[in-house]
């Protein structure tokens, strides 16, 4: 009895590609339901990072957490005619403040103004779903500074880089909670709101554009994704760029007249120092030690 | 935390086997103490090493398996279906028909995007690096006058050089640690973040963290950056 409505469901099914691409079909429909359940949402949510930035204005009280240290600091980041206000105050240890405003960053404690980089943004992040050395997917969702949050997990694939975990607000797509994991899957630094305030800009503003960053050509091997980005050059030194798209590491060749050799971390940030008594080495950056001793090793060699 | 993998069980067993070197064996129990799953599994492996350790050696008798065999149940023969057997292929044809259609959406709708915004730094298929490069797997002290007499080149595995958990760490150059009052570290740090800045833009936690620690004045150096 049920043998000619199965083969009948068959031969409809068989048919539906075709049908499928009229829009008002129920087979149409049903399709782009299922699409909407299977869609990337990990990217939706990256793409909507920067725009949210943009197009809103916030102020909370933000604290960062790396290793053993702490810091309270006061966030107001404002929008006006396309100008972009930020200003950052410690609120623990000695007071600093950092203003970010007409396209330059000054910071109170340094009595120097540096030239910024244009909007301030999470463009490393946005990026990131295109990035073949990490993966990206959609976690579960919480609650931060009193708003629900959306969580997103962008997991290295290999042990040379470091893991992030970004929760964004789910109205706005603000990252109100960034949790750096290293190779062991530790946390290493943590930047979260306990308070925010979000208001949207009045008008569009146009989002920060994401950087796109051509790789030069390296002198020295290229580690695991690490490409050369950026070359600072001095009679002093020479300062390579090293990225994978997230995070850098800078490797410093200069002449020197001591012998040293030295390791540091402090807290997410590891380096090294290989001092000859002719040319010094250095290598900084957010990234495992061993990813350091790597890009130390292709300089040497 | 990273699931355990098959390298990571194998550099276990070294651990317990104690075939591992110093550096290694040093470096493994730095990851025991940071990763509980794997702290979870060389428990295990030490535990039934030890039970199987003090077990006498004993071989089973012949035949054993045969027996064992004999006394398996045999499969369950199926009663005669046939309409379950058309449901399954109509099921499989609507399967294959509705992810038809929709991978061949999806792919038309993601290619625009992607063809649109290029991958930032890894756009470059970059080749893949070719592990034995790394000849010596420390970092060449060659002029330093105290490091130790360089030992025989040895080519590196393709696996042990691919993999972090396989480098061995740079003794020497772990010798000394750099102090944090160092005013170097301090401009170093400060550069780097400088030109990262510049190079890739900047986001909440670096500005937080360049007013949270003492930094050094920038310089104005030349920089040659590879913005597109």
């Amino acid at each position: 009895m049920m043998r000619p409505l199965v083969i009948a469901l068959a031969l409809l099914t068989l048919s539906g590609p075709t049908r499928a691409n009229a829009p008002d079909s129920w087979i149409g429909s049903g399709a782009k339901w299922v699409k909407q359940l299977w869609r990337n949402d990990a990217q939706q949510w990256l793409d909507r990072i920067n725009p949210a930035v943009s197009n809103h204005n916030y102020s909370g009280v933000l604290v960062l957490a790396q290793g053993k240290t702490i810091e309270t600091l006061s966030v107001e980041h404002t929008m006006s005619n396309g100008q972009e206000t930020l200003i950052l105050k410690t609120l623990s240890g000695s007071p600093r403040e950092l203003i970010k405003r007409g396209g330059k960053v000054r910071i109170d404690a340094l009595r120097a103004n540096n030239v910024a980089s244009g909007q301030t943004s999470f463009s490393q992040f946005a990026n990131a779903i295109d990035n073949k050395w990490y993966s990206v997917k959609l976690g579960e969702k919480a609650r931060v500074a009193g708003r629900s949050v959306q969580l997103v997990d962008i997991e290295a694939k290999d042990d040379w880089r470091y893991s992030y975990h970004l929760w964004l607000d789910e109205e706005t797509a603000l990252p109100l909670k960034v949790v750096t994991l290293d190779e062991h899957g530790t946390a290493i630094e943590q930047m979260v709101f306990t308070q925010i305030k979000i208001t949207p800009v009045a008008g569009r503003e146009k989002a920060a554009k994401v950087r796109e960053l051509k790789p030069l050509d390296n002198p020295f091997n290229t580690v695991k994704g690490y490409q050369l980005v950026a070359r600072q050059s001095s009679p002093a030194s020479t300062h390579y760029l090293y990225s994978d798209g997230l995070t850098s590491v800078s490797l410093y060749v200069e002449p020197s007249r001591q012998k040293e050799k030295a390791q540091m971390q402090r807290d997410p940030v590891n380096g090294l120092i290989l001092d000859n008594g002719k040319t010094r080495h250095v290598v900084l950056g957010k990234a495992p030690i061993a990813t350091l001793e790597r890009i130390l090793d292709a300089s040497l060699n | 935390m990273k699931p355990i993998t098959e390298s990571d069980l194998e550099q276990l067993s070294a651990y317990l086997d104690g075939e591992l070197s110093d550096s290694e064996r040093r470096f493994f129990q730095k990851r025991l103490c940071a990763d509980p799953a794997l702290r979870e599994a060389c428990e295990r492996a030490w535990l039934a090493s030890s039970v199987l350790k003090a077990q006498p050696f004993q071989l089973m008798p012949a035949g054993s398996a045969e027996q064992i065999c004999a006394h398996c149940p045999g499969e369950p023969q199926s009663e005669r279906q046939p309409w379950r057997w058309v449901a399954s292929v109509a099921a499989l044809a609507l399967v294959l028909g509705v992810g038809y259609q929709l991978s061949r959406d999806e792919v038309s709708q993601l290619n625009a995007p992607q063809q649109a915004r290029q991958m930032p730094v890894p756009a470059v298929p970059e080749p893949v690096q070719s592990a034995p490069v790394i000849v010596s797997q420390t970092p060449k002290p060659k002029a330093v006058a105290s490091a130790p007499a360089q030992a025989p080149e040895a080519v590196t595995p393709v696996a042990a050089a691919d993999d972090p958990t396989q480098f061995v760490l740079n003794d020497a150059v772990r010798s000394k640690t750099w102090p944090k009052s160092n005013q170097d570290i301090e401009g170093y740090l400060a550069r780097h973040n400088q030109i990262s800045y510049a190079a890739a833009g900047s986001d909440l936690i670096t500005y937080a963290q360049s007013i949270s620690e003492p930094t050094s004045a920038p310089d104005n150096r030349k920089t040659e950056q590879g913005e597109k």
